[in-house]
């Protein structure tokens, strides 16, 4: 996708960025529709930021090595 | 003794098209109440609202005395709601076992290995729910109810596609979980099993619901006998 869009991965905008979050964010909620896991979740009582953190957070620490890495070379 | 859940005067509509008008349904401590209706009452909808699943368009929702406008499943649970859907329980990624081992961390429940043999799938821990027959699947999910010892139970057509054997297993775990004090409501249409084993009836229809008290009392109800039961209905004593 990267080279269709003749963008380099690991120096995209910041806008780029967060929308790679949002899409693996989303992706990772549609994964966790596809598994089954709405009931076992809401059982567990776990609440819906922390849905929301865990289907976020491993693409933002992600994007956070990118952009340092962009940096660095 | 008191209801320790209750979904008061709840309505629903879906895209325009009302499918509960006024509805309540209370679950009391150390009984097994059944829900009963038609297809398309209401009941799967009214079991959704009450455990937090969807929302009402109007009505409440009291849990262990605190009244909620607007409920979610994950706080319920956290106060000792489990909630039995109609659809899969567990997760397809991860094996039985492990899905168990959340709930007993989660909660601090009870071991696994002792409520899967008592289920008798203690075979079954390490496949995923994908691999498991029906009747396991389900007995699996009461495994799954065992650890987590609830304070209540919601129940969604949990005979469905079950064979009478796993039925009568369910059944008896239900009346089981009931004389420990749990709160247990369960829907579903097989009339004479929930008959034998309820402590008390309501109906859903029309939108709304009745509480027509024990089974014999349900039996004796004009309205339900002749709308729902039908003419070919033998009450427990045998009477027509």
């Amino acid at each position: 996708m990267f080279a269709y869009a003749e963008l380099e991965p690991v120096r995209l905008t910041s806008l780029g960025s967060l929308q790679v979050v949002l899409v693996t964010a989303a992706l990772a909620w549609a994964e966790m529709l596809v598994l089954k896991e709405r009931a076992l979740i809401g059982n567990l009582g776990v609440s819906r930021a922390s849905v929301a953190a865990m289907c976020a957070v491993p693409a933002a620490l992600g994007e956070t090595v990118v952009i340092l890495a962009g940096f660095t070379q | 003794m008191n209801p320790l859940l209750i979904a008061d005067c709840v309505s629903k509509a879906f895209r325009g098209r009302s499918v509960l008008t006024s509805a309540s349904l209370r679950a009391v401590p150390g009984q097994l109440r059944a829900l009963l209706g038609s297809n398309g009452a209401g009941k799967s909808t009214l079991i959704k609202i009450a455990t937090g699943w969807i929302r009402p368009d109007a009505g409440l929702v009291s849990y262990d005395g605190d009244a909620y406008a607007s409920v979610r499943l994950r706080q319920l649970a956290a106060r000792g709601l489990f909630y039995l859907p109609d659809h899969d329980l567990f997760s397809s990624a991860f094996t039985v076992r492990a899905q168990l081992e959340m709930i007993r961390r989660r909660f601090d429940g009870a071991a696994i290995a002792e409520a899967a043999a008592r289920m008798g799938v203690a075979e079954r821990l390490d496949q995923r729910p994908s691999q498991l027959s029906g009747g396991e699947l389900r007995r699996a999910e009461l495994a799954a109810i065992l650890v987590r010892q609830p304070r209540c139970l919601i129940a969604d057509e949990p005979y469905r596609g079950i064979d009478p054997k796993d039925a009568e297993h369910l059944t008896r775990t239900f009346r089981e979980l009931a004389a420990a004090g749990v709160a247990v409501v369960v829907t579903g249409h097989e009339v004479p099993t929930l008959l034998a084993a309820a402590d008390h009836v309501t109906w859903c229809t029309s939108g709304t619901t009745y509480e027509l008290g024990s089974p014999a009392a349900a039996e004796q109800h004009d309205q339900f006998r002749r709308d729902y039961l039908g003419p070919q209905h033998h009450d427990s004593a045998g009477s027509p």
